[in-house]
């Protein structure tokens, strides 16, 4: 039976994977490899140039028969039955010790599979903590992923949806079953093929990757969870003594999960800032909420327990402090400190935001309300800001509620804090109601305006992405939307502070003088990063994009805008050196950044229902300063 | 040295029972706090209904009687206005301080520690929170404290202030006015009048679509007749005309209600005796009772 050795077994083939497995995890001082369901025995000479016997066990006899004709040891035998699975081992084995199981293709052909690795558990425990390789097809494979959608289920003779199959497997499915069964998983050689044996038909657009929707399903896919392109699991187990529960629940579906996971990124340098959030958390209309505050290490931990000190226990309770240097090896940052939040979580919504952000009262109701009538959908609240000055050491505070982190206990009746003064009025940075084209006109719109549904993150598997710094918030909220779309809860909900003479939030410590700072670099990054994959629009954009084609058509010839600035300097330009070509062009570009948010904020409040219903207000009030000018004529008359 | 005692106050009007939870979840640890710090002594809390019906039983407050020294709830069976609400509470006052605060508030944890520590100083006779997220927009001198006037949202006051000034001038203000009218007769009795920042209290204020201060109907009208009486009151008539004037013109029918309010007390003989006649404490700028930072508009 050469030519069954010699169609199975190739370098690069999940049985050569199995193989490298084998070589790796092999128990010393083992000196079989049992082959559970060997079929023709497609790795018995391989593993024998290991240097150790093999010994396969089959009930066909036509895969046993070819394996002895080839030199190899092997016995017809039924793996599917557990109670017999430790006689059967033990009389194939005559006391010779293991070095590793293996099962290739054969636990998805198991009626009973968690069984039988269950028996297989405890007999590999027993032997010496006998390692198991296995090579399983996997059904979330993206190509059946696709053609599921599309209605499709090809059963076929070989292959991940061979008609034999009676149990499928996920990622997810065999991790649960696995460790259901007291395996641990100890390595990890999948064999990945981006067109498996389901690629078919040829022409299926969905299936292609060059298509806006083969490239969008393609994304989804591999952004929601691994193994997007993994044709088999090949992977290495221990003997564990204690089983994991088989079907553990999800930890967000707890009945005991809040609505809204606020989490918010503190350095815990600002808190007057903090305080003031929590507080404002603390008098929410509504208590379904959860904050999670993350920090970049211990010293902030101890800064920002301060600021949830002395709430009551029912505010207290749901506070979450999460030491980012606790969990990861990673350097502090912004959007990575709202994945390790989002990790987190556990609402069915979160919504991130900074410690100078500020929370209107009936925030978490308002958004809970609208996630309620639009289920999946981002929420958006409208955000206003508020100039501040820091003014360090401005406040007196008594000294007991004075931590030795900032000023220390003193003898005197008070001690000075950090501290902040308004300077300007609240206004309206983000009208309620900002969509998709909105947020992409405008960069610089806040987006902590967003409760995005957790799902997003967990079902969906997006994060934000640590490589666009200084526009990451956006970036993520632009893709959030196109992924979930948007509803507005018709409030304003949060107030950001902008600091006077100091940098705009540590989120955008690059500043450059605009709103959340972010500057033109950080937006062409950003937008590169949304280019790599499709944007989904949501019904009714047809219509918005016509009209903003419409708009753009008719000014082209007047206006084409700063996308029109060559990249580099024109050679017709000698006198103008490249530093200041690129500087220059950055500034016109921010310049239309500026000018786009304005007019977005001018039509959003025009069209506002409020503008229009507060004209004669507008005319009143105009008449009394009229009035009152008139008086003042008189009396000085 | 025995700890002073404090009285925290408010005054219902057909608020809901989840709004007073809140309210009062906030306050029993702030007073755990004050109590821990050491800056307190009996902590009693009073609360006024001037709903149509009670708002809150006795069995409802049961569960707030562990974290106060004393509750008392006292259902007036008729409206009597902020001002009147809190003075009928002031009539039992025997605690050396008192906190008058909205319902629609959340405390800080150190909320009366903070309130309380300016009275260190003899000559403070009244101490202002600083509101989140909204703060007031008028100044404070950045060293002192000192200010115009302290909202009614939430202040400190000394019981003597209150003794000696009679309280909130409910026959005059109903529901706004009623705070700088007390600030400045506190004033006018020699005392201070200091915004503590660092004693935040959440106030449920909020913004309209239009980025404006949000502000109800009853709000607009009791605000307007009282930039009319305030003027009349402390010396200022031409303030008290102009403003009187403005509303004449205005179509808002608001403003309209507020004017006849006052011509019906002008037509009854009931309007103040002016006071300040130096004009030592009484602040007008513009349409504003101090000098703002900013300008809230509603």
């Amino acid at each position: 039976m050469a030519g069954t050795y010699d169609f199975s077994y190739a370098p690069g083939t999940p049985y050569a994977h199995a193989v490298e497995l084998v070589g790796r995890w092999r128990r010393p001082g083992g000196t079989v490899l049992v082959d559970l369901g060997c079929g023709y025995g497609a790795i018995a000479e391989p593993v024998r140039a290991l240097g150790l016997t093999y010994l396969g066990i089959d009930q066909e006899p036509a895969g046993v028969a070819s394996i002895v004709e080839r030199g190899g040891e092997a016995a017809v035998g039924d793996i599917s039955d557990p109670a017999a699975l430790f006689g059967q081992l033990d009389d194939a084995l005559g006391g010779r010790p293991v070095a590793a199981f293996t099962m290739l293709d054969a636990v998805e052909h198991l009626p009973n599979a968690s069984d039988v690795l269950v028996a297989l558990s405890r007999y590999a425990h027993a032997a010496g903590e006998v390692p198991l390789i296995v090579s399983i097809p996997n059904v979330s494979h993206r190509d059946l992923g696709i053609k599921l959608l599309l209605g499709r289920w090809d059963v076929t003779p070989t292959g991940l949806l061979d008609a034999t199959h009676v149990r499928f497997f996920s990622p997810r499915g065999l991790a649960t079953t696995m460790a259901a069964a007291g395996w641990s998983e100890a390595d990890a050689h999948d064999f990945d093929l981006e067109a498996s044996d389901q690629h078919f038909p040829a022409d299926c657009v969905a299936l292609e990757a060059d298509t806006p929707i083969g490239a969008l399903l393609r994304t989804l896919r591999h952004t929601a969870a691994p193994g997007a392109t993994t044709n088999q699991f090949v992977r290495a187990y221990r003997p564990e003594t204690t089983r994991v529960p088989d079907h553990a629940p999800r930890a967000p579906t707890s009945p005991s999960a809040p609505f809204l996971s606020i989490i918010v990124r503190s350095e815990g340098t600002r808190r007057a800032t903090l305080e003031d959030l929590v507080l404002s958390l603390a008098g929410q209309t509504c208590d379904d909420w959860e904050l999670v505050l993350v920090v970049p290490g211990a010293g902030a931990a101890r800064r920002v327990e301060h600021a949830v000190a002395g709430y009551a226990d029912a505010v207290r309770a749901r506070v979450e402090i999460v030491d980012a240097a606790a969990v990861t090896d990673r350097p502090w940052s912004l959007p990575g400190a709202a994945n390790l939040g989002i990790d987190a979580a556990r609402g069915r919504y979160v919504a991130v935001l900074d410690d100078d952000h500020v929370a209107f009262g009936d925030w978490v109701e308002m958004l809970r309300s609208a996630a309620s009538q639009h289920p999946g959908r981002a929420i958006h609240v409208g955000v206003a800001s508020q100039r501040v000055v820091a003014t360090p050491g401005a406040w007196q505070r008594h000294p007991e509620g004075v931590d030795d982190t900032t000023a220390g206990p003193t003898l005197t009746p008070t001690a000075a804090i950090d501290a902040y003064d308004v300077v300007d009025r609240p206004r309206l940075s983000s009208p309620p109601g900002i969509g998709l084209l909105e947020l992409l006109g405008a960069p610089a719109a806040p987006a902590c305006a967003y409760a995005l549904p957790r799902s997003f993150f967990s079902d969906l598997g997006e994060r934000f992405d640590e490589d666009v710094a200084g526009a990451a918030d956006w970036e993520l909220a632009v893709r959030a939307i196109a992924r979930c779309g948007v509803r507005t809860a018709g409030v304003v909900g949060l107030m950001w502070r902008l600091w006077d003479g100091a940098p705009q939030g540590i989120h955008d410590p690059g500043g450059a003088g605009r709103p959340h700072g972010m500057d033109y670099d950080a937006w062409a990054a950003a937008l590169s990063a949304l280019d790599r994959r499709p944007l989904l629009l949501d019904r009714g954009m047809a219509s918005q994009l016509a009209g903003l084609a419409a708009r753009a058509g008719s000014g082209a010839t007047t206006d084409r805008g700063p996308d029109a600035i060559p990249a580099t300097s024109p050679a017709t330009s000698p006198t103008t050196s490249p530093a200041t070509y690129q500087s220059l062009r950055a500034s016109v570009r921010n310049l239309a950044l500026a000018k786009a948010d304005a007019e977005a904020a001018v039509a959003a409040m025009r069209a506002s229902t409020s503008w229009r219903v507060t004209a004669p207000m507008r005319r009143a009030a105009r008449l009394l300063r009229r009035a009152a000018r008139l008086l003042r004529t008189d009396s000085r008359g | 040295m025995p700890r002073p005692s404090l009285r925290i106050q408010t005054v219902l009007y057909e608020n809901d029972r989840t709004q007073l939870d809140r309210f009062l979840q906030g306050m029993a640890a702030a007073t755990a706090t004050a109590k821990e710090v050491g800056v307190v002594g009996d902590v009693v809390l009073a609360i006024g209904d001037c709903s149509s019906d009670p708002v809150l039983s006795e069995d409802w407050l049961d569960r707030y009687r562990g974290a106060f020294d004393a509750v008392t709830y006292l259902h007036y069976g008729e409206n009597l206005g902020s001002a009147g609400g809190h003075n009928r509470l002031f009539a039992s006052l025997c605690e050396e301080h008192v906190v008058v605060c909205n319902a629609d508030t959340y405390a800080s944890p150190q909320l009366l520690v903070e309130l309380l520590a300016p009275f260190v100083d003899q000559g403070v006779g009244v101490v202002e929170a600083r509101q989140v997220p909204l703060e007031q927009p008028k100044v404070h001198d950045p060293l002192t404290g000192d200010t115009s006037w302290a909202s009614g949202s939430c202040f400190a006051a000394r019981a003597c202030v209150i003794a000696a000034t009679g309280g909130f001038d409910s026959e005059l203000f109903f529901l706004h006015g009623d705070d700088v009218d007390f600030s400045w007769r506190a004033k006018l009795e020699g005392w201070r009048v200091v915004h503590r920042p660092a004693a935040s209290v959440f106030h449920d204020k909020r913004l309209t679509l239009s980025g404006n201060l949000h502000a109800s109907d009853i709000e607009i009208v009791c605000g307007a007749e009282a930039s009319v009486l305030l003027g009349w009151r402390y010396s200022r008539p031409d303030i008290a005309e102009r403003n009187l004037a403005a509303l004449a013109c205005s179509a808002d029918p608001r403003h309209q209600e507020a004017l006849s309010r006052i011509r019906r007390r002008q037509a009854a003989g009931t309007l103040p005796e002016p006071l300040d006649a130096d004009g030592k404490v009484a602040q007008f700028v513009g349409v504003d009772y101090a000098v703002h930072r900013f300008t809230l508009g509603a």
